[in-house]
């Protein structure tokens, strides 16, 4: 009997072993990354070039920044970490920064990355992107210093050097590519990124595969950064306007991503078995730009009361719906990022029709139409324009609401005579001396001097606490001046089928790192 | 009938034109920067101002449509900034697909369409004769995209039987190939197979009142073969008509359709220009559906030849 019990006892614990070592297998076999397979990702639409230098187009960066690699990138704390450049050293007067190079690496036609393939690209960055042109005005020189040494020589110091360079614009290419582009777009889009350009077929698909080559950094991945592998043989983006056939094309498998699903398909989906939805915070902020240069809006005393008039809660939630895709915060820069300020906090969501009309009176205001310019083609954009129309006639403002497509809002902007507002959107600004709203040249045409010596103090400034202190005047000014109106932070909202592991869901997409688990 | 052929082509020539001219002249009032749609969000004032130079765009417009005129003359449709390739070979690219999805379209709206009009004529003034003449009413009233979203719904993400979007080439697979193009086929056959419906039934139902049909009856053929033999075979002139200009619905409805299904052809194609403003692959292409339309109605007058020896022309 005894000896009955004893062998049952055993053939118990026998069979416990066998199914809690089957399980662990199972959890193990489910985390252990797999090579292979072509990963589809159905996106919005196609990119106007592949040119990375010649655009500031998201769907252009997101897509290339698979085959480009940077001197430095974010890791996953959206803090700039090397990436191409293995060290560097900076001048004690902070005018030189000296970079050594990681040897070894290759480009995806064979060609070792060198110092001269380094100056011929950010150079061509200096000369043609947006970053890269203010980085150029401060600049005195960028040259080679043997193969696998560059030296960057800068006019006064600046405080955010590894951050110009972790643009996608600023990615690596061979020189001979840049020579052979001249003054037009790229003919090749070579890189050193864990993956390599195969074709471009407009309205049908961009294709990567894999860069067996590839010099990948060892360790684990940190953010954009640190070590990066390609599991998937290819990497196909397919372009998919609708959102509805997007998430349709997630579902049925055609597609293992979706990316920009309508947040108000958010709750439908978190619960269909077999989909993963991601909610990407923070993506970016709402705002309508007014028109300093000319017209009633270069009145500062109308803007003040245009931004007082405006209670922000209904706006955001008219133009993004789910209390999980929006939220109100005042600034400039995300609560996520370390430089987040509160200053000038009092200007925002005021609510206060009185206070709108009191200081429209002091500026003259007469009931002149004041031109908005709009489009339904990106439906926050309309959104929010309508919704502030509303709260500001209920305050007395008489509001010409003009909804275009997008190409005529872009036209608009550009002329001062046209309208008085127009809508749009910021991604991340990644420093304030960075932020597109403070540039002079950009539609809007935020001119000040005072706001201008505050951006360069900024630029120049390497110690975090005296960075805080000009920023938060900085950003009062922003709130006094109002240059536009911040409606809100909005959060993206992409899906995933859940085979497709690995994904890091950080602000800018990528699909290194992540494989297919079938 | 040479003499005829001959003046029909040349009549295509100042079509054509009338077609480049106002098409060129619309889209070149629109308001919209491709410049600026290219350079995108944050592009400044003095970036956009240098690529439209770049791109031509700064010249008077007279001299812009001179050169536009004179390119034509030599057969070349322009160059696109933004698909880095000439517009021909843009229009080549997704030939295949607009083709082959017009063609399975008319093969869908031609086999309903005169099943239907036969049916309702031959049932006329029955409940049969109302069912299927409110089916076509539903297929004239349902907007296209509405109803390929329902295909989806139904189709792909219900049934699982077909893929929700995309387009698989011929050369990777017949079956896959038909697969994808089967609900955006469905879709633009079932709207266009109404107004096919709709010709067949009243040109059947005056045919069939007529002294042969009665002849045919009286001789004791059976009713399908008085049916299709003489009925239809009589009536099938204003039909052809309907399914020539049919050609012109369907290559608009393909806009929408190739948009809904994310199908890259030639109606995206005008979709996705527009949108930007890619001048000249949107007057590219306007030139080029012209074109289509223009042959596929004079080879709908020729095939009148075939079909009823009355007719001649001189």
């Amino acid at each position: 009997m005894e000896k009955t019990r004893k062998f049952l006892i055993f053939a118990l614990v026998l069979v416990m072993l066998s199914v809690l070592t089957i399980g662990i297998e199972r959890v193990f076999a489910q985390e252990e990354p797999k090579f292979g397979g072509t990963l589809r990702v159905a996106v919005i639409g196609n990119p106007p070039t592949l040119d990375v230098m010649r655009t500031t187009a998201s769907i252009t960066l997101n897509t290339m920044w698979h085959i480009y690699e940077n001197l430095f990138t974010h890791n996953a704390e959206y803090v700039p970490i090397p990436h191409l450049v293995s060290d560097y050293t900076i001048s004690d007067d902070a005018l030189v920064y000296t970079f050594q190079l990681r040897e070894g690496v290759s480009f995806h036609n064979g060609k070792i990355m060198t110092s001269e393939d380094v100056v011929a690209s950010i150079e061509r960055f200096m000369r043609l992107a947006t970053w890269g042109r203010n980085l150029a005005e401060v600049t005195e020189s960028f040259e080679a210093d043997g193969p696998q040494t560059v030296v960057l020589t800068l006019t006064e110091p600046v405080a955010i050097v590894p951050l110009f360079f972790t643009a996608t614009a600023a990615g690596i290419m061979p020189k001979e590519v840049i020579e052979e582009a001249g003054e037009g777009d790229l003919k090749q889009f070579i890189g050193t990124g864990p993956f390599k350009f195969h074709s471009f077929e407009p309205d049908r698909h961009i294709i990567f595969r894999r860069f067996e080559d590839y010099a990948a950094l060892p360790g684990e991945p940190d953010g954009y950064g640190g070590n990066k592998t390609a599991y998937i043989d290819e990497l196909r983006y397919i372009p998919v306007p609708d959102t509805a056939v997007r998430i349709a094309g997630v579902q049925t498998g055609d597609y293992h991503f979706g990316e920009w699903i309508a947040p108000d398909e958010y709750e439908r989906l978190r619960d269909i078995p077999g989909i993963e939805t991601r909610i990407i915070q923070p993506s970016g902020w709402t705002t309508a730009v007014f028109n300093k240069q000319e017209g009633l809006m270069a009145n500062k005393l109308m803007r003040q009361a245009i931004l007082a008039g405006l209670d922000m809660e209904p706006i955001m939630r008219a133009a993004y719906g789910h209390p999980d895709f929006w939220r109100l915060d005042s600034g400039v820069l995300f609560l996520e990022q370390a430089m987040h300020s509160s200053a000038g906090s009092q200007y925002y969501n005021q609510n206060d029709p009185d206070r709108a009309r009191e200081l429209a009176q002091q500026a003259g205001y007469n009931g002149e139409p004041i031109r908005w310019v709009t489009t339904t083609e990106y439906p926050a954009y309309y959104n929010t324009a309508l919704v502030s129309a509303y709260q500001l006639e209920q305050a007395g403002f008489n509001i010409d609401l003009q909804v275009v497509d997008w190409a005529t809002v872009v036209q608009k902007r550009a002329d001062p005579a046209e309208y008085d507002l127009f809508s749009t959107a910021f991604g991340i600004p990644w420093d304030p001396v960075l932020f597109l709203g403070f540039s002079p040249t950009w539609p809007g045409w935020y001119v000040s001097e005072e706001k201008d010596a505050l951006v360069a103090a900024l630029r120049r400034e390497s110690d975090f606490d005296k960075r805080m202190e000009i920023w938060d005047e900085l950003q009062y000014m922003f709130w006094d001046d109002v240059p536009m109106i911040k409606y809100g932070d909005y959060f993206l909202l992409h899906i995933h089928r859940e085979e497709a592991k690995g994904y890091a869901g950080m602000a800018t997409t990528f699909y290194w790192n992540v494989w297919i688990d079938n | 009938m040479k003499k005829y052929l001959f003046n029909r082509i040349l009549t295509l020539i100042p079509t054509l034109l009338i077609v480049a001219t106002i098409g060129y002249l619309l889209i070149y009032m629109a308001p919209g920067d491709p410049a600026a749609v290219m350079l995108g969000e944050e592009a400044d004032v003095t970036e956009v101002i240098r690529l439209r130079t770049e791109m031509g765009l700064d010249r008077p417009i007279y001299v812009q449509l001179g050169r536009w005129f004179a390119r034509i003359a030599r057969g070349d449709l322009g160059y696109s900034f933004f698909l880095q390739r000439t517009v021909t070979q843009a229009i080549l690219d997704r030939l295949e697909v607009t083709m082959l999805l017009t063609a399975y379209s008319m093969i869908i709206a031609i086999i309903l369409g005169v099943t239907i009009g036969i049916i309702a004529a031959v049932k006329h003034n029955t409940i049969v004769d109302q069912l299927m003449m409110g089916i076509a009413l539903l297929g004239v009233s349902m907007p296209s995209f509405w109803l390929g979203i329902n295909f989806i719904l139904l189709f792909a993400l219900g049934a699982r039987w077909f893929p929700a979007a995309g387009y698989v080439d011929i050369a990777d697979g017949l079956f896959m190939h038909i697969r994808s193009l089967t609900l955006p086929s469905l879709t633009l056959g079932f709207i266009s197979a109404a107004p096919i419906a709709r010709m067949t039934r009243s040109s059947m139902l005056q045919v069939l009142n007529q002294d042969y049909i009665r002849t045919a009856r009286a001789k004791g053929l059976i009713e399908f073969s008085v049916i299709i033999s003489h009925a239809f075979r009589n009536a099938m002139i204003p039909t052809i008509t309907m399914v020539g200009m049919t050609v012109g619905s369907l290559i608009s409805g393909a806009i929408v359709t190739e948009t809904v299904f994310a199908l890259p052809g030639v109606g995206r194609l005008v979709i996705q220009s527009i949108g930007r403003r890619d001048y000249p692959t949107v007057q590219g292409v306007l030139i080029f559906i012209a074109f289509i339309y223009v042959l596929v109605n004079l080879l709908v007058d020729i095939l009148y030849l075939y079909l009823d020896p009355r007719v001649k022309y001189l």
